[in-house]
């Protein structure tokens, strides 16, 4: 492989008036496929040790996991510290977290695209599979959640020989419709977008293995003329229709809330809010991953400092949205003159949860802060730190909302405080696991960058024809 | 990459077929304008069955190629709106036709709540219409391609661009063709050919696969045939449900206690539902320590004993102290009681001239031999005062002759203000100005003179 030589000096932060390129170095079309085919295409025993030292941490991890969820099918959802007033306790907030951060992919391949944001694409490919997997974690918990792990497949309207039908004026089903509908077009957005690599995988392949299995998943792909008129229409519709979808499923995560009637729960800000927060978070979860993989894979030239400036700034702005909204919701407490409401409100702030409240505060009002600072965009090091705290900064909103709302409702006599068990904590470790391996086996896997999209998007080499 | 202009003749090599027949001409250029431009003159040149490939959509090529807009959108919409109307249906279906059900009063079938669902339903069915529709216009999936044959096209992905025109248009010559994309300068000029017709998937395959197909159906087949068996042996439980519940029935054994019965006794000083009945006095007017010889049956009216003869209710071991404590207080809510419950029948003092009774009696007078009203017996008479309290209670409580029973009506203690009441109305009715204190019985005279 052609050694890559990149300016020592940095050319790639946004300067106004005049855009940095999207692909730094010289590189060329058969150098960018070099690059991102590479760790898909090295014989493992070449594979950087930093890669098999984070397999094997996450790989225990997730074992972890198929542990815990193992003691919760045979004991029961005892195993949680679900307890009375708190029956919504950890599962759930995991649940809407990881919703929560699925909502980057989606919004970077359909949104970005829809507003001709041509740096989505060094990023797209590695948000939406990030997107998949967050969305399979957050399943996953709903799903383990329901007690009778056995009869799962009520949830949906199948027939059966009770001859009853799921409630359809419940938001919880509609929530299964959300996220399934979710996690099925991101899938189909994520995959129909993978063709075309899938293709250039296949016919770079050199092992029969790999060009019969790449063969099959791209399809026959040939990059004709014809063929991508009608993939370049597919995409923009299938963009089209997942700008408002996406947009969709964090606000009925958020019915789940807003329909019931706890103070605190009740509110109408909750589905902008919760959007607001789901694109914060999906977009720290995406700039957590691609920074450590943007080296490990050796992509520093087509992921550049550019594309995580561009995400610090979506960060700062989603984040002043979700400060806002806390500071709304705490306005309308005192402006509707409902005396329950302003109380769930002081004891979110002050009472015995004080300490997440505060948490949830400074990570995700204060901290995005930063980045109105030149250096802290545009420091990969310090962005992750950043980043990191503000996924801990959701994880917290998502307890926040869910636990101090019930742990104090309208009859003080059921007050109760609510206490993770061992169980809870290990499950979210678990969850991580789950969610890094299948980001690693995709870098490992699949192409980890929208080649067709970045070339697409590169300078027109010279002929070197006339 | 190369700068050398190659063109080869490269028909021995690139095909597999012996009499391989030339399926067109594939030319590469360098760079997506050179393509572009090369797309243009093609078209002009008259060509109709040519493709250009290249590993990233090139800008500006559908018009230089003249592909029309693809029908794909129709497609779509069609797709979501058969997600919406199949959201609507199911949802319609399910909840307000098939099996109705009241949640939190909401209407079986509300568009706003339908909302959600429907919306999702259109995205999805429109995701898969996308998808499968770009798929099928595509006509892949097409896992064998002769472009694939040519080693040069393997760059198509990565940084090739290439243009083939197909040896069935009608223009195609194989030399002028040939000739013609040499003058478009291209990096070389490569055919094509069909391929090899001898090549076919073996014969072995189709039975193969139907075996797989029959032996595959082989299960569903044993499950459906099951479920429609019925079955003498329980079924299997794979999962228990709750049919097994780790609870202490009664009369078992139960090594948790030191007993060891898995029934517990009661507890001393405590009282069980219903054992305040057990005050027969109260609840019954029955003496209490008599009253387990009483056949309750006995009690109801016209009850007849099992020889035939009638039951003489005087001889019950009726209770003569009224069992609550009496005060004002009792007697007027008696009086008000027996004002609301009795008099209409018996009269408000008790004569037995209420105002149904005057009614039926009147109705007899018009119509003689039809009705069955019998003249309540006044309540001051001599048969009904020597009754004791308790019998005056059970009278109430259960009915006698053709008075029907308020016990359902009237709660226990009120009943015993009536009956207190009854005592009351019974010394009024029977005694004599004597009775009457000495300075109230002027009053009494003068009252009934005027």
């Amino acid at each position: 492989m052609a050694s890559i030589t990149t300016t020592p000096f940095d050319i790639t932060a946004e300067t106004p008036g005049k855009r940095a390129p999207l692909v730094t170095g010289n590189n060329d079309y058969q150098t960018v496929t070099d690059q991102v085919c590479r760790l898909a295409e090295v014989p493992a025993r070449t594979i950087p040790k930093s890669y098999w030292v984070a397999l094997t941490f996450c790989l225990i991890l997730l074992a972890n996991l198929g542990i815990c969820i193992g003691i919760l099918f045979t004991q029961g959802v005892g195993v949680w510290g679900n307890m009375s007033p708190v029956f919504w306790g950890w599962p759930i907030v995991n649940f809407v977290f990881w919703v929560g951060i699925g909502h980057a992919g989606t919004l970077i391949s359909a949104i970005l695209y829809l507003f001709r944001q041509n740096w989505r694409t060094g990023i797209n490919r590695a948000a939406e599979a990030m997107t998949i997997f967050a969305v399979i974690c957050a399943g996953m918990f709903p799903g383990i959640h329901i007690g009778r792990i056995w009869v799962f497949f009520w949830l949906f309207p199948l027939p059966n020989s009770m001859l009853l039908w799921p409630q359809f004026r419940s938001p919880l089903l509609w929530d299964v419709f959300a996220v399934g509908t979710y996690a099925t077009v991101s899938i189909l957005f994520w995959y129909m977008g993978m063709i075309p690599d899938l293709a250039t995988f296949r016919d770079r392949a050199v092992t029969p293995v790999r060009q019969f299995i790449y063969g099959i998943v791209s399809l026959g792909w040939t990059g004709s003329a014809r063929c991508w008129h009608r993939y370049e229409r597919a995409y923009l519709l299938l963009a089209a229709m997942s700008a408002p979808l996406v947009l969709s499923v964090h606000t009925i995560v958020s019915f789940d809330f807003a329909v019931a009637q706890l103070p605190g729960w009740h509110t109408t800000i909750f589905p902008p809010y919760f959007v607001a927060g789901a694109v914060f978070s999906g977009f720290a979860m995406v700039a957590t991953l691609l920074i450590p993989a943007r080296v490990l894979c050796g992509l520093q030239d087509i992921i550049t400092v550019r594309h995580l400036e561009s995400m610090c700034k979506i960060m700062l702005a989603t984040g002043m949205m979700v400060g806002y909204a806390y500071a709304m919701e705490f306005f309308i407490a005192w402006y509707g003159g409902n005396p329950y409401e302003q109380f769930t409100f002081i004891n979110r702030a002050f009472g015995p949860y004080w300490w997440a409240y505060w948490t949830m505060v400074s990570c995700n009002v204060i901290s995005p802060q930063f980045f109105w600072i030149k250096w802290c965009r545009t420091t990969p090091w310090f962005m992750a730190i950043i980043c990191i705290f503000i996924n801990i900064g959701m994880w917290f909103e998502r307890f926040v909302i869910t636990v101090t709302s019930l742990s104090r409702d309208s009859l003080p006599s059921s007050w109760g405080y609510f206490k993770p068990t061992v169980i809870d904590w290990l499950m979210l470790i678990g969850s991580f696991g789950l969610f890094f391996t299948l980001f690693l086996l995709f870098c490992r896997f699949l192409p980890v960058v929208a080649m067709a999209e970045v070339k697409s998007v590169m300078p027109e080499p010279v002929s070197e024809h006339e | 990459m190369s700068t050398a202009v190659e063109q080869t003749d490269s028909q021995a090599d690139d095909c597999t077929g012996k009499q391989a027949a030339l399926a067109g001409y594939v030319a590469e250029f360098p760079n997506p304008s050179a393509l572009k431009q090369a797309a243009g003159q093609t078209r002009e040149a008259g060509f109709k069955e040519f493709d250009c490939y290249a590993p990233f959509p090139v800008h500006g090529i559908d018009d230089v190629m003249g592909i029309k807009m693809t029908r794909l959108p129709y497609i779509v919409l069609a797709c979501a709106f058969t997600g919406a109307i199949t959201a609507v249906a199911l949802q319609y279906f399910t909840n307000a036709f098939d099996y109705k059900y009241i949640i939190s009063g909401k209407p079986f079938f509300s568009i706003p709540a339908d909302v959600p669902i429907t919306f999702e339903l259109a995205v999805l069915f429109s995701a898969f219409g996308s998808l499968l529709g770009m798929l099928a216009l595509n006509k892949l999936p097409k896992f064998y391609n002769r472009l694939f044959m040519i080693d040069p096209f393997l760059k198509a992905t990565t940084n090739g661009f290439f243009l083939a025109i197909e040896a069935k248009d009608p223009k195609f010559h194989e030399n002028d063709t040939r000739e013609f994309l040499n003058s478009l300068k291209p990096i070389e000029v490569v055919a094509c050919m069909e391929p090899n017709e001898n090549v076919k998937i073996p014969k072995i395959f189709l039975p193969i696969a139907a075996c797989i197909l029959i032996f595959g159906l082989v299960p569903l087949v044993v499950i459906a045939r099951m479920r429609v068996t019925p079955q003498t042996t329980p079924r299997i439980e794979i999962v228990h449900d709750m049919d097994f519940q780790p609870k202490l029935k009664t009369q078992r054994f139960s090594n948790m206690f030191a007993d060891g019965r898995g029934m517990r006794p009661r507890i001393p000083g405590t009282l069980a539902r219903g054992d305040l009945r057990h005050d027969t006095a109260f609840y019954e007017g029955l003496i209490p320590e008599q009253a387990d010889k009483v056949n309750r049956e006995h009690l109801l009216p016209n009850a007849k004993k099992e020889d035939g003869t009638s039951v003489s209710l005087d001889k019950m071991p009726w209770v003569s102290q009224i069992p609550v404590p009496v005060d004002e207080k009792l007697m007027a809510r008696g009086q008000e009681r027996f004002n609301i419950y009795c008099s209409v029948c018996h009269g408000l003092s008790g004569k037995g001239d209420g105002i149904i009774t005057q009614r039926a009696m009147k109705l007899q007078a018009a119509n003689p031999g039809v009705g069955t009203w019998l003249l309540p017996t006044p309540l001051y008479s001599e048969p009904v005062r020597k009754q004791k309290v308790g019998q005056l209670f059970n009278t109430i409580t259960h009915g006698v002759r053709k008075m029907p029973g308020y016990g359902s009506q009237i709660p226990v203690k009120d009943r015993w203000a009536i009956v207190l009441y009854l005592r009351a109305l019974q010394e009024s009715g029977s005694g004599s100005i004597e009775d009457v204190p000495a300075e109230i019985r002027e009053k009494l005279n003068a009252e009934a003179k005027e």
